[in-house]
């Protein structure tokens, strides 16, 4: 039966492990860091103190694989349970049909993994467990305290029934949908898309609603509009409401600033992604993360800084998993050696602010790139700002839409609104007679007093936003 | 298996491995001669060592076995072999050497088998100059990341200069969001030591007398938060400057952030009576002062100044700290009325940092960038030294480097010695280098912190800041780190 059990559990937990939770395994290695350098024990670590830290940092390296996470994970309290088995086993004389008994605290063995990002917690039990069931096996090598137990607590049934319940009541608190580990999951998924630039797939798995009312989603999503050229398009109808929803301003978790990091790789704005960079890593409890290492490699072979770039791949070597990485990257790095670092832009700097006053500054920089122009008016409008809005485009629209045409909807949805302000704009601007129709059409419905149809109708507009 | 089959084996393995070794370790000859200088990392091509140094620890990248031989007149050839490129020297070794040394130069003849050589290739051979002038042994600096905003780990370490001995003074290991910095020793004592502590519990941490004190100075005096120390020659004052700093982050460009200063004046702190002495005009809002720092005799105070009608923009050009200079009375603990300029920046440009002057008083090195008061992150910045007896600039050019920051620096006891904070390395990462000025005011070519393995100084992930020498090893009474985790 032990055996049996133990292999079921283990089984049980690697499922739940891998089927459910496959990216955030894949963060927490990103999130977690690993060197043989002597830095890292030296300055990071304060051994032998925190050894298990640095066992939990060892493992993690491995959870890139989410098979081998699993692994690790399933493999932690089925460790527990033999010691937990051991102990029950030294301190009864007939321990016959008692494993239910060892499995009792496997909940809570498994309650405390589920958020361990360092392992250290989960090591701390299993090194708690171990050491109880040294202390018990030696302590009852000269004989067994308890001898007798009623004999129902040694009923087979109930050694099976109980088993399986405590089994999958720990599974089941794994797979908890509203547990911190599903969140994280549903953003670590996020994020791998994002890092791999899977941004229809980012598109395809946030629904519209789940984009209203997660502002973490709503982020990935409204960047992956971005990033699709379908920003103007849909940004509304995913729920954009102020101009903070495009990146995290307040940066409660390390996940938030992985985002940072990918909204500013996306726009190619490098100073502001190393910047990222840095205070994602120094969130990460070794103050380091592999996340970042590899995040800065790229953007320094991007930049062809060859020293710098190299020096991250350096320290990389000195993991246990990057090997592969590493040499993918060989040719790369190679191709930059007797090259002169390249900054995008040298000229004239700009102070980081916040993100509409940042906008305007790449507008300015990059008059030609629509990606800044469809952020900042994007953003002007999600402060319902219709006089700034019309100044921008002005400006943006002398360099993207000269001759005031091929406008996206969204503009046009705008412009008409402002339009009772000043017409004269409508002889700027051209719009297309389908947005006229549907404007028309609108404003009857608010006219009649049917706002909450005409919202519904033209949902996902500018005038369903505002009004 | 039969024993004594088992036996030959262990024999013959044994015999293998004494063989590998031996091969690995033996001296050869090359095939042939490159006909080029080597291109070795650190580059101690012509560097000038105090004799008292640690092996200058050497690699050439891409080789895969190197032996250099080290010769000296009067000492025996040292020949060392190493793989991966990496030469590392015996301890022992070296010191008897540079002791023979001293005053006279080593020949370094590096031979590399490589890709290009892979039958090996001598290089041209180069020569290490050695100083009779011992460097003081220890120095002291902070281990942080490069800026920015966060930090986790970050502390005080100092380095055995002699050894590789690197040793931590004061850590924020217990405690990841306390914040230590501007660590200052009264004349290169081991036996003192301030630094302030930011957080929560934070305070200024004094250690004098044997006395572990924490002082909040802005509760006390003026009131003013204290940033930039300068402890007086004497021991019994600390002069500060009181700034209220900001960076800002900038979205596109080479330098990514700049650093500056809304407000910034001069106090005293006097130890012995716990006051804080001010002096009205370096109290005042439309000049910043800053970068105190004491004549070797404590007759003078330098500082940087800036003279603003308004509050300064952050990256506006226009920021110019010209150098000051002040006269104190260590016995009434006051300023002499004459403020001199020793550097109009109206008239000569640039901005001016970190004054140090030299332990005999003769020259001030400073750093140099084109404005502001953070130079570190100016890529332009580079040090500058005046001779205070003419008031006339040195050349020093050959301690910086063109393309990087070459920022924070301090003089060894006996003056022969600087030690820079340079990012010449990669742009980003401040690594120490040690640079050599001679009785005639020559400068030598600095050379960059010795490491027991030469990759170390690319794979730390810190920065090294605020370098300091101390004449020895600083240790600070248990229960130091308790001052700034709790409200003690």
């Amino acid at each position: 039966m032990r055996k049996i059990a133990l292999v079921l559990t283990f089984v049980l937990l690697w499922a739940v492990w891998y089927f459910c939770y496959p990216y955030y395994l894949i963060w927490l290695e990103g999130f977690s860091f690993f060197s043989t350098l002597p830095d890292f024990t030296q300055i990071h670590f304060k051994l032998p103190q925190e050894i298990l830290r640095y066992a939990g940092a060892f493992m993690l390296q491995f959870y890139s694989y989410p098979l081998a996470g699993a692994f690790v994970q399933a493999m932690l309290p089925t460790f527990f349970l033999l010691c937990t088995h051991t102990v029950v086993r030294r301190l009864f004389k007939d321990s016959e049909g008692l494993t239910w008994m060892a499995f009792l605290p496997l909940p809570v063995f498994v309650y405390f993994q589920m958020s361990d990002m360092t392992l250290t917690r989960t090591l701390t039990m299993l090194s708690a467990a171990a050491a109880v069931a040294l202390t018990v096996f030696i302590a009852t090598l000269w004989g067994k305290p308890f001898r007798h137990l009623p004999k129902f607590l040694h009923n087979r049934y109930l050694e099976v029934v109980l088993v399986l319940c405590i089994a999958a009541l720990s599974a089941g608190m794994l797979m908890n949908d509203g547990s911190l580990n599903s969140h994280h999951e549903d953003i670590a998924y996020l994020e791998y898309l994002g890092e791999h630039k899977q941004w229809d797939d980012i598109l395809e798995t946030v629904s519209v609603q789940e984009s209203l009312e997660n502002e973490y989603k709503r982020k990935y999503v409204l960047l992956a509009l971005s990033e699709t050229g379908r920003l103007t398009e849909h940004a509304f109808r995913y729920g954009l409401s102020s101009s903070d929803d495009f990146m995290f301003y307040t940066l409660q978790e390390p996940l938030c600033l992985g985002f940072n990091v990918l909204f500013y790789r996306a726009l190619g704005m490098n100073n502001p992604a190393i910047y990222h960079s840095y205070q994602q890593s120094v969130q990460s409890l070794p103050g380091l993360s592999f996340d970042v290492m590899r995040t800065l490699t790229d953007v320094y072979l991007e930049q062809k800084d060859y020293v710098m770039a190299k020096k991250y791949m350096d320290i990389l070597a000195h993991s246990t998993c990057h090997r592969r990485w590493l040499r993918e990257r060989l040719p790369q790095l190679e191709s930059i050696k007797d090259q002169r670092p390249q900054v995008r832009f040298a000229g004239q700097k700009f102070v980081m602010e916040s993100f509409l006053p940042d906008m305007s500054a790449m507008v300015d920089l990059y008059p030609h790139e629509s990606k800044y122009a469809d952020y900042l008016l994007c953003g002007i409008l999600a402060e319902k700002d219709g006089n700034t809005f019309l100044k921008v485009l002005n400006v943006i629209a002398s360099t993207l839409y000269p001759d005031g045409r091929n406008l996206p909807a969204l503009y046009q949805e705008a412009l008409l609104l402002n339009a009772s302000k000043d017409a004269s704009i409508l002889q700027k601007y051209h719009i297309d007679e389908s947005v006229w129709k549907r404007f028309a059409d609108f404003t009857e419905l608010m006219r009649q007093g049917k706002t909450a149809q005409a919202k519904r109708k033209y949902a996902g507009t500018y005038w369903a936003y505002v009004y | 298996m039969p024993i004594n089959i088992r036996y030959h084996l262990v024999r013959l393995s044994l015999i293998i491995c004494l063989l590998l070794c031996a091969g690995c370790s033996s001296w050869k000859t090359p095939a042939s001669a490159s006909g080029t200088s080597p291109d070795i990392f650190p580059d101690y091509k012509d560097v000038t060592v105090p004799y008292n140094i640690a092996p200058l620890n050497f690699m050439l990248e891409d080789a895969d076995r190197i032996q250099a031989r080290f010769t000296a007149e009067g000492c025996n050839p040292l020949n060392v072999t190493g793989k991966d490129g990496v030469i590392s020297i015996p301890e022992k070794e070296w010191r008897r050497m540079l002791l023979q040394a001293r005053d006279a130069e080593i020949q370094v003849e590096v031979a590399a088998w490589t890709e290009e050589y892979p039958s090996g290739a001598s290089y041209d051979p180069f020569m290490i100059k050695v100083s009779g002038n011992a460097i003081d042994p220890y120095v002291s600096y902070r281990l942080i990341e490069p800026g920015y905003v966060g930090w986790r780990q970050l502390g005080i370490y100092q380095r055995d200069l002699t050894s590789f001995e690197e040793s931590a003074v004061v850590t924020n290991r217990e405690s990841n969001t306390t914040c230590l910095n501007c660590h200052h020793y009264p004349s290169y004592s081991s036996e003192s030591m301030m630094f302030h502590a930011r957080g929560a519990n934070g305070g200024t941490i004094l250690y004098h007398d044997g006395e572990l004190r924490k002082i909040d100075f802005k509760s006390i005096g003026p009131k003013k938060n204290t940033t930039y120390p300068a402890w007086h020659p004497g021991g019994r004052y600390i002069a500060f400057s009181s700034n209220t700093t900001h960076q800002v982050f900038f979205g596109e460009g080479e330098q990514p952030i700049e650093v500056f200063d809304t407000a910034s004046d001069l106090v005293v702190y006097d130890i012995e009576t716990g006051e804080v002495l001010t002096d009205p005009r370096f109290m005042t809002e439309d000049v910043l002062e800053t970068f105190p720092s004491w004549s070797p005799d404590g007759g003078y105070l330098y500082f940087a100044s800036f003279r603003s009608p308004v509050l300064p923009v952050y990256f506006n050009p226009g920021i110019r700290y010209d150098l000051m200079r002040v006269s104190f009375d260590q016995q009434t603990g006051r300023f002499g009325d004459e403020v001199d300029l020793l550097y109009d920046t109206s008239v000569r440009g640039g901005s001016i940092s970190h004054p140090r002057v030299s332990p005999d008083g003769r020259y001030l090195l400073y750093t140099w960038s084109e404005y502001g008061t953070f130079p570190v992150w100016h890529e332009e910045a580079d040090l500058k030294m005046m001779d205070l007896q003419t008031l006339e600039d040195v050349d020093v050019s050959v301690w910086n480097d063109p393309d990087d920051a070459d920022s924070y620096h301090s003089w060894s006891s006996d003056g022969r010695w600087a030690v820079i904070g340079s990012r010449r390395l990669d742009g980003r990462y401040t690594r120490l280098y040690l640079a050599y000025l001679d009785e005639d005011g020559t400068p030598h070519k600095p050379f960059l912190l010795p490491q027991e393995d030469p990759r170390h100084n690319t794979w730390r992930l810190k920065s090294y800041n605020v370098p300091e020498f101390m004449t020895g090893r600083m240790e600070l009474p248990k229960g130091t780190e308790d001052l700034f985790y709790t409200e003690q």
